[in-house]
C-alpha cells in the first residue's frame, strides 16, 4: 500500500521522459532528474533521503549489467513527509526524527560500496555513444519491472 | 512419476537433404529448419551454420544454447510454449541429443550475449565448446520491437531444438537413464536416516533480457513454487536471459542442471533429495521479502535439514540469495550457496554486493573480472565486431593481430551458477 510520496531520482533522460508522463502520475509523484550527476551521486542522494526516513522501493542495482558497463542509474523511493522537512535544512535529531529503514540502509550502502569498487577496479569502463540509447533503455527496464510489481501490489 | 531419458551421443553434425542420425552424426536439412522458423511471421530471414569441437571457430554473440529434446510418450518437451493444452512434464520417455545444441545468435539490445570458442584457450573455459552446434542467425522484420525480438529468437531456438529431438526417435543407439520422483511421504519412508536436502533454484524475473519462463509463463508473475527435477529435464524451464554470458542460465543449463545431477548421484547414499523450490528473483524489496517468506516456508514444509541455493544474475539478486540463506540458517537449515565472484581484475576486492554472517558456506564458480587473451579464429559465426558490445568485451577488445582481450564473463557459461564449470576458488 502506498503511504507516502513515490519519487524517482535518475540521471537517465529516457526515464525522465517516460515517467514524467501523466499516465504514471498515480504511482510516481515526482521525477528528480539529475542529468549531469554520476550514478554514485544518484545513489548518495538516495542514501541521504533514506537516513531521513525514506524507503527504497526497488533494489538500486541492476540484475546483470554492472556499474562499469553503464553510466545510468535510477532509484525509486517512498519519502517520509517528516524526513523531507528535515531535509530542507531543519536540524535532525530529537523527537519526531524518523527512524531510518534498516533494510533500505543496508541495501543502499552495499550498493554504493559495490558501485565504487567496480568503477575503481575494473579492466575498463565502457560507455560510448554508439550504445547510449540501449544503455538508457536497459536502465529503464529495471525501473519498469519494479513499477509493474508495485502496481500488482 | 517416472522418466526414461534416452540419451543419444551426437559426435558430429552435417548438412544434408534430410534430417537423420547416422553413426552418431546428426544430419540436418537446413531447408526444413528454415520452414519451421519462418512459420513465425515476425522472422524476416534465418540462416544456419555448424560448429564442431576442436574447429577454429568463434560464435558471437550467443543468446541461448538448447539441447534438442523430444518426448516419445507422456506429453511434449518444452510444454506450455506452443500449445494451449499441456501435460505435466517429467513423465514417460524423453529423447535427448547429448553432445549437440541449437545455438541462437544475433544482437538484441546493446551489449549482451557472449562468445563461444570451439578450440584454443577460450574453449577450456566452457562446456559449450564440447558440443556440436547447429547455429541459427535470425533477422527479424523491421516492425518487431525489442521485447518481441527476444521472444522471436527464444521461441525459434526452442522450436528447432524440439524438432531435432524428434529425429532421435528412429535412432536405436541410445543409453537410458531412469529417474523416479516419489511423493514426500514415500521419500521420508525410503531413507529415514539420511539428511533431507532441498534445492532452492533461483531464477531471474526482472524484465526483458532478465527473464525465465516456467511452462511458458513469465516467472515475474509467479510466486516461489515447488517443482520436480524431472520436469526441469523435460524443458519446463526456458531461459529468456541475455546479459552476462559467463553466468547466465541458458536453457541447456536448465536441462542439464548440474546441481540436480549431483543431488541424484548422492541421493539414497549420503542424502535424501526431497525437493526443489523455484524462487523468482524480482526487483522490488517487497517482492524480495515476499519470495523469501514463501521460499523458506516451502523448504520448511518439505522438512529439510539442509539446502543448496544456486544463484542467477548479479547485483540485486545477491540480496535474494543472502536473505533466503539467512532465514534458512536461522530456522536451523544448513545452507550452502553457489555464486560467482566479481572481485575485480586482481581478484582482491570484496566479491559480492551483499552478504550476511549466516552465509558461511559458499561455493565459488570463479572471478568474472579475470581477463584472458584469446587467439584469432579462422572463422567467426555471427559478427566479431559485436565483441565490443558484449558483456566482458570493450572497444579495445579486438587486437590488431586478431586476438581478443576479454573478461571471462564474456565467455558463455564460464562460471555457470549451477556449477557446470571448470572454474572455482581455493583457499591459499
Amino acid at each position: 500500500m502506498k503511504n507516502g510520496k513515490y519519487i524517482v531520482i535518475t540521471n537517465n533522460p529516457l526515464v525522465n521522459e517516460v515517467y514524467t508522463d501523466k499516465n504514471y502520475a498515480n504511482l510516481i509523484d515526482e521525477v528528480r532528474f539529475r542529468r549531469e550527476k554520476s550514478q554514485t551521486d544518484i545513489l548518495k542522494e538516495a542514501r541521504d533521503l533514506i537516513y531521513l526516513g525514506a524507503k527504497l522501493l526497488i533494489h538500486p542495482m541492476m540484475g546483470r549489467v554492472k556499474p562499469h558497463e553503464t553510466p545510468y542509474k535510477s532509484v525509486m523511493l517512498e519519502l517520509s513527509a517528516r524526513g523531507e522537512e528535515l531535509g530542507k535544512g531543519e536540524a535532525a535529531g530529537g523527537e519526531g526524527t524518523p527512524q531510518a529503514d534498516y533494510e533500505s540502509v543496508i541495501v543502499i550502502e552495499d550498493s554504493i560500496a559495490m558501485t565504487e569498487k567496480l568503477l575503481n577496479n575494473s579492466a575498463y569502463i565502457k560507455y560510448y555513444d554508439e550504445i547510449d540509447a540501449d544503455l538508457q533503455f536497459l536502465d529503464k527496464l529495471l525501473l519498469d519491472s519494479g513499477v509493474e510489481e508495485l502496481a500488482r501490489g | 512419476m517416472k522418466l526414461e531419458l534416452r540419451k543419444i551421443a551426437i559426435k558430429d553434425v552435417c548438412f544434408d537433404k534430410e534430417c537423420k542420425i547416422v553413426d552418431g552424426c546428426l544430419h540436418v536439412d537446413p531447408a526444413k529448419l528454415e520452414d519451421l522458423v519462418l512459420e513465425d511471421s515476425r522472422v524476416k530471414s534465418v540462416s544456419f551454420d555448424l560448429a564442431r569441437p576442436g574447429e577454429s571457430v568463434r560464435i558471437v554473440p550467443v543468446k541461448d544454447v538448447i539441447e534438442p529434446r523430444a518426448k516419445l510418450e507422456g506429453g511434449e518437451a518444452f510444454p506450455g510454449l506452443f500449445r494451449e493444452d499441456m501435460q505435466e512434464a517429467g513423465e514417460g520417455i524423453t529423447y535427448a541429443l547429448s553432445g549437440c545444441a541449437v545455438t541462437t545468435t544475433g544482437p538484441i539490445v546493446g551489449f549482451q550475449e557472449g562468445v563461444i570458442d570451439m578450440s584454443g584457450p577460450g574453449a577450456e573455459y566452457t562446456v559449450y565448446s564440447q558440443l556440436n552446434h547447429v547455429v541459427m542467425v535470425i533477422e527479424k522484420q523491421d516492425y518487431v520491437d525489442q521485447h518481441d525480438h527476444e521472444a522471436v529468437v527464444r521461441l525459434a531456438g526452442i522450436k528447432v531444438a524440439r524438432f531435432l529431438g524428434t529425429v532421435g526417435f528412429d535412432c536405436e543407439d541410445y543409453e537410458s537413464e531412469f529417474y523416479e520422483w516419489k511423493n514426500i511421504g514415500e521419500k521420508y519412508a525410503e531413507y529415514p536416516d539420511l539428511p533431507k536436502v532441498v534445492y532452492v533454484y533461483n531464477c531471474m524475473a526482472q524484465g526483458l533480457l532478465h527473464d525465465t519462463y516456467f511452462y511458458g509463463r513469465d516467472a515475474k508473475v509467479m510466486v516461489p513454487t515447488m517443482i520436480t527435477p524431472l520436469e526441469v529435464m523435460d524443458g519446463a524451464l526456458i531461459s529468456g536471459n541475455c546479459v552476462s554470458p559467463g553466468s547466465k542460465t541458458t536453457t541447456y543449463m536448465h536441462q542439464n542442471n548440474a546441481v540436480i545431477k549431483e543431488l541424484f548421484k548422492v541421493h539414497g547414499k549420503e542424502i535424501n533429495f526431497v525437493g526443489i523450490v523455484l524462487n523468482p528473483l524480482m526487483t522490488t524489496l517487497k517482492e524480495k521479502f515476499r519470495d523469501r517468506m514463501l521460499t523458506v516456508r516451502q523448504v520448511k514444509m518439505l522438512g529439510a535439514d539442509g539446502a543448496i541455493i544456486s544463484q542467477e544474475g548479479f547485483g540485486n539478486p545477491t540480496t535474494d540469495l543472502m536473505i533466503v540463506c539467512q532465514e534458512l540458517e536461522q530456522n536451523g537449515i544448513k545452507t550452502v550457496l553457489i555464486s560467482n565472484e566479481d572481485a575485480g581484475v586482481d581478484g582482491m576486492s570484496e566479491p559480492l554486493p551483499d552478504s550476511v554472517q549466516e552465509a558461511n558456506a559458499i561455493v565459488s564458480t570463479g572471478n568474472s573480472n579475470a581477463t584472458v587473451m584469446l587467439p584469432a579464429m579462422e572463422k567467426t559465426i555471427g559478427n566479431l565486431k559485436d565483441v565490443e558490445r558484449v558483456c566482458g568485451g570493450n572497444v579495445n577488445s579486438i587486437q590488431e593481430d586478431g586476438r581478443l582481450l576479454l573478461e571471462i564473463h564474456g565467455i558463455m557459461g564460464s562460471h555457470n551458477l549451477q556449477g557446470n564449470t571448470k572454474l572455482g576458488a581455493v583457499t591459499i
